[in-house]
């Protein structure tokens, strides 16, 4: 169980559906494709990983050379850009990063492209937080004036976040929150007696703000009937992002990709870098695409009735915009001039921590996959309407016993001290909304090419007024919730990261309700090209504050519904 | 990062009196992966001041001292192949200052209740007093604190270890563990 099909026996290279990347919406693309009967290629640009290929899964601190951190000279030489996030690389999860000696990218104003290519994609290390938005968030365009409306409401998407829920198994604590709707949640793993107090005291303060569980896609409770695949009951070793032999979490190699197979509809092709999609004028359709083995350099077309771009929000863009015709000289279905532009992620490197006092006696049991978030409390409405910035942010955050390292003794005194826990400490990252500005873009520059002779991606994106306005609200914010919980030695920070850097791109290929000024209709179908459909995070037409995955999942499932539904009704 | 191998304690080493109270304290050979037993930051007559310092910070008791699970080497380690170098720099210079310091206190003749009386003097200067020497000192055993705690012979022995924990438990008394932390 749980093996992916990698079977290529089609000789003529035709399939029903093309899926071109197999990350967290190209995976759901391809399950929900193969189980309604297409025969479905896979095209993944990275190596091959099947579920259980997770080298560093048991290994712990001492069994990893440098206390498990990357030497300097090998960050150096390989990650100096993947290292911008300075928690990111380390040897536990190194093999899931992209090597940028490998992989250049070039940049105009400085964007953190952290991906890393591999069956799966970015699935098998994700943060795993599910958020619903909600028609606060869809209606904030049209409302403010800002960019161009979301096509969709709630309402569109509501039955599909309740589908992909179910499926994924998301843990979380109800709340009947208007700007993160509920949803159908397995129980949360719950908050310890730390922060259980700490939402107390919050709530006591400031009732609009509200401290609960993290909603994140660990199995809590496992269900064999539901939650298909190669899953598993969550183990609590929160070494998530090394891949997870219990399959405790959702990915596309647990979850999704095995469903696939066993349609026995799905053909996955790893090593497969997909250089353009080809548009037939005649047809006014695409015809397939051009894909060239990362090894051998061979040059292959695959065509397919239907093409699902799930190559990352970056990756489906540069795909697009490398797809030039003489109806589109500008990259497939871009009529509008708007493809490459509103590039979009979430900011973050804000925050605040400190010392929580009490509890001495209460300890946890276990490593929880996930802290406590603060969903998003200001512009929600008039009353928590602010006058200097359009959205708002939220908070993940989490409180643990530290080490227990007292002052001023050492030798047996301090022997008896460090094997006991240490106090609690508390601290809390903020996560703003980024605004969808048409100034923000990447582009191709065809003038340079990378190994593959791809052009170089390059990224013109900065953050600007409404999100450094915010940053400072959010900072503010986290102070004071912490001074209401009685926290100690309060110490905030501000490190404004780089687009990219929350590694929650968004936009690039918008939705809109009109085609001069979007890419993809309503049903993330392009305008101009109905039989490509674009789901992962380049569809967004504004970026929320909630951690997208979700998003993007509930809309694959909802675009594959209405693409099979075009197709039954001879309209595809 | 192959975890069962395993690398004998009395190695070729410059200084073989550093290495007294490691021989001879057991026929026990800890498997330990890295660190290897070269030096690789500092020149051998620091690290034996690095380790004295160590091992009285955490000495032998029913619990094995610092350098016994090779705190010394790991901080060695850290510092050849991790730290960034302006960090390298800093410390070399602050543990420069907190060598001359222990030179001048004949650190390494004294009883082993006046090496701790003199640490713990240095520790406890005042906010306008503290020097490079301090500031050093106190980088130092904040190091082997977390390198001890984070050594498999200490995390698997001497704390509660729990690879796999299964269900997770949001408030478990502290008594109810042996009064002891979690060691990942």
């Amino acid at each position: 169980m749980g093996d992916i099909n990698m079977n290529n026996k089609n000789n003529n290279n035709q399939f029903d559906a093309i899926v071109i990347g197999s990350g967290i919406s190209g995976g759901y693309a391809a399950m929900e494709l193969c189980t309604k009967g297409y025969k479905t290629l896979v095209l993944e640009r990275g190596r091959m990983v099947q579920h259980g290929e997770y080298p560093t899964a048991h290994l712990d601190t001492w069994d990893m050379e440098n206390q498990g951190k990357v030497s300097l000279e090998e960050k150096e030489t390989h990650y100096k850009k993947q290292n911008r996030l300075p928690w990111w690389v380390n040897e536990d999860n190194k093999h899931w990063v992209n090597k940028d000696d490998e992989y250049p990218y070039n940049e105009d104003e400085r964007f953190d492209w952290i991906r890393g290519h591999h069956v799966g994609g970015r699935s098998v290390m994700w943060g795993r937080h599910c958020y619903r938005w909600s028609d606060i968030d869809f209606e904030a365009n049209k409302k403010e004036g800002v960019a161009v409306d979301w096509p969709i409401r709630y309402t569109d998407i509501e039955s599909w976040y309740d589908y992909v829920e179910t499926f994924v198994g998301v843990s979380g604590q109800a709340e009947g929150l208007k700007q993160v709707p509920d949803g159908k949640f397995l129980k949360p793993f719950p908050l310890n007696c730390a922060e259980q107090k700490f939402r107390d005291a919050v709530a006591e303060k400031y009732p609009d703000r509200v401290v609960t569980p993290g909603r994140v896609a660990n199995l809590s409770e496992y269900d064999p009937e539901v939650h298909k695949g190669a899953r598993g009951q969550c183990q609590t070793r929160n070494r998530c992002w090394r891949g997870c032999p219990f399959g405790g979490y959702f990915s596309s190699q647990t979850a999704t990709l095995p469903v696939a197979t066993d349609t026995g509809n799905l053909t996955l092709r790893a090593d497969s870098i997909v250089m353009e999609i080809l548009y037939d004028a005649e047809t006014k359709k695409a015809r397939g695409v051009k894909v060239k083995d990362a090894h051998t350099g061979e040059i292959i077309e695959y065509s397919a009735r239907i093409i699902f771009c799930n190559a990352s929000t970056v990756g489906t863009t540069a795909i697009l915009l490398n797809s030039r015709s003489e109806t589109f000289p500008n990259g497939l279905g871009n009529g509008s001039g708007e493809l490459g532009h509103n590039v979009m992620d979430h900011h973050y490197g804000m925050g605040a921590m400190g010392y929580l006092p009490g509890n001495e006696d209460d300890y946890y049991q276990g490593r929880k996959p996930n802290g406590f978030y603060i969903p998003r409390f200001t512009n929600l409405d008039e009353k928590s309407k602010r006058k200097d910035y359009l959205r708002g942010f939220g908070y993940q955050g989490s409180a643990s016993r530290e080490k227990n390292i007292p002052p001023g003794i050492l030798g047996k005194d301090l022997k008896a001290e460090i094997f006991k826990p240490g106090g609690y400490f508390i601290s809390m990252g903020c996560f703003g909304e980024i605004l969808p500005y048409h100034e923000n873009k990447m582009y191709l520059d065809f003038d340079q090419r990378d190994q593959h002779d791809m052009p170089i991606i390059t990224f013109n994106a900065k953050l600007r007024e409404n999100e450094m306005n915010l940053r400072k609200d959010g900072i503010k914010c986290a102070i004071e919730m912490l001074e209401a919980a009685g926290v100690q030695n309060i110490r905030s920070y501000d490190s404004v990261t780089a687009p990219g850097a929350c590694i929650h791109e968004m936009g690039t290929a918008r939705m809109g309700r009109d085609a001069q000024t979007s890419v993809l209709n309503k049903w993330n179908q392009m305008h101009e090209v109905p039989n490509v459909f674009v789901t992962d995070g380049a569809c967004m037409t504004s970026s929320g504050t909630q951690n997208p995955s979700l998003t993007y999942m509930a809309l694959t499932a909802r675009a594959v519904d209405y693409a099979h539904k075009q197709i039954q009704a001879g309209k595809l | 990062m192959n975890r069962r191998q395993i690398l004998k304690y009395a190695v070729t080493l410059t200084g073989t009196a550093l290495l007294a109270p490691i021989i001879g304290c057991s026929e026990k050979v800890l498997p330990i992966t890295e660190p290897s037993d070269a030096l690789l930051f500092f020149k051998p007559e620091e690290f034996k001041v690095l380790t004295q310092l160590m091992d009285v910070i955490l000495p032998k008791t029913d619990t094995p001292s610092a350098s016994e699970v090779k705190v010394n080497y790991v901080l060695d380690q850290l510092l050849a192949n991790v730290f960034d170098l302006e960090y390298r720099q800093s410390f070399t210079d602050k543990f420069s200052q907190l060598s001359q310091y222990l030179t001048q206190n004949n650190f390494d003749t004294l009883s082993g209740s006046a090496q701790e009386k003199l640490l713990t003097s240095l520790e406890s200067l005042p906010e306008a007093q503290r020097n490079n020497a301090y500031w050093s000192y106190l980088d130092i055993k904040q190091q082997t604190v977390t390198y001890y705690l984070s050594s498999e012979e200490i995390a698997e022995n001497h704390l509660n270890y729990l690879p796999v924990p299964g269900e997770y438990k949001p408030c478990v008394s502290v008594e109810e563990l042996g009064n002891k932390a979690w060691a990942i």
